[in-house]
């Protein structure tokens, strides 16, 4: 089974990781996890990508971020998805979902392109 | 049997760190963080029944590699990263102008005491450069003792914390001295001992003068061997 290529990781993270955040508030260990477990491990997120990608998303709004300790009593940074988030995702659904449309559509058209 | 020394989850997870703490584009959260995340994959990887050294070990390996993490963090925390590397020119420039002003205040304080004590000029110059030897070999014997301690006095002695207050102490102190000792040019025509005073700030002016320009030379000359090594030692980075 090929891993997806990075650029193609690169522009899904965003729905990917909102996606997970609106189930429920999360930390990065678990959400590489969750993305892992979901995608059968055809997605990886690496540490030095995962984070990142997460602090961007909290810069621009989209998700929150706090501090809890955990029950091993060490510090743990939890994240959770914004209502500015939760509209984020709901244009990217539809956008992922008209990319797919169109992509069928010319696959179904033009089965000889596959 | 092998021999071998005992390992230290603690201590190695403090290395660790260190080696974060020391880049310039991650921030504390970002350190705790990561660490919290290595814990986790440390905690997973025991779970599945590796000791503390393998999963240690694998989980510094899952997490990368600190200078690959860190290019991706510059690219978020650009601000952060960009301030940090000014620091290091924001320190030379407070640590010139607190060398500037303790000069100010050590030749005003010196002033004050010769006008006080009526000491002559002859003696004056000698007290001069011996007061001006005795203030640089105590400095750099302090600053010897305390490397040789490995205790980070000089890495305190420039922080910012310590610079700033200084500067305005001794700016302070200067200020409030200025306006005791006469000095020439001013009231002139009330001065007595105008000629006393002038010779006196004359030849320590000079005597500063000469130990500006030893100072100024033996910083430069470090500055250009640092410079130097840095550039080696970079060179020999990117060969790898």
């Amino acid at each position: 089974m090929e891993k997806l290529s990075k650029e193609l990781i690169g522009a899904s993270s965003t729905p990917i990781i909102l996606s997970i955040l609106t189930k429920n508030e999360s930390y990065g260990y678990e959400i590489i996890q969750n993305i892992k477990e979901i995608t059968g491990g055809k997605i990886e997120f690496g540490e030095g990508t995962l984070y990142p990608v997460l602090h961007k998303l909290e810069k621009k709004g989209l998700i929150q971020s706090s501090w809890k300790v955990a029950e091993s009593g060490r510090k743990r940074k939890y994240y959770k998805i914004s209502n500015e988030g939760k509209k984020e995702l709901k244009i990217e659904k539809e956008n992922w979902n008209t990319i797919n449309q169109i992509i069928s559509k010319i696959w179904k058209v033009e089965p000889n392109l596959i | 049997m092998e021999s071998r020394t005992e390992f230290n989850l603690d201590n190695k997870i403090q290395q660790w760190k260190s080696n974060l703490n020391k880049k310039n584009n991650l921030t504390k959260s970002n350190i705790i963080e990561l660490e919290s995340h290595l814990f986790d994959l440390i905690d997973d990887l025991g779970s599945k029944g590796l000791n503390e050294e393998e999963s240690f070990i694998i989980a510094q390996k899952r997490i990368g590699k600190i200078d690959d993490i860190c290019l991706e963090f510059d690219k978020v925390n650009t601000n952060f990263s960009n301030i940090n590397k000014s620091i290091p020119y924001l320190k030379g420039a407070l640590i010139y102008i607190a060398f500037i002003a303790l000069s100010k205040l050590f030749l005003l304080t010196t002033l004050a005491l010769s006008q006080k004590l009526s000491i002559n000029n002859i003696t004056f110059n000698t007290i001069s450069i011996i007061l001006l030897v005795f203030i640089s070999i105590s400095f750099l014997s302090t600053l010897f003792f305390n490397l040789n301690r490995r205790k980070p006095f000089l890495s305190k002695l420039c922080n910012i914390n310590v610079l700033v207050p200084l500067i305005i102490i001794s700016s302070l102190i200067t200020f409030r001295l200025s306006a005791e000792i006469i000095l020439p040019g001013i009231d002139a025509s009330e001065l007595g001992n105008f000629g006393f005073s002038f010779s006196n700030f004359a030849i320590m002016e000079t005597n500063f003068a000469y130990y500006k320009i030893l100072c100024g030379f033996i910083l430069l000359t470090t500055s250009l061997i640092f410079f130097w090594r840095n550039k080696k030692h970079n060179k020999i980075k990117q060969t790898k």
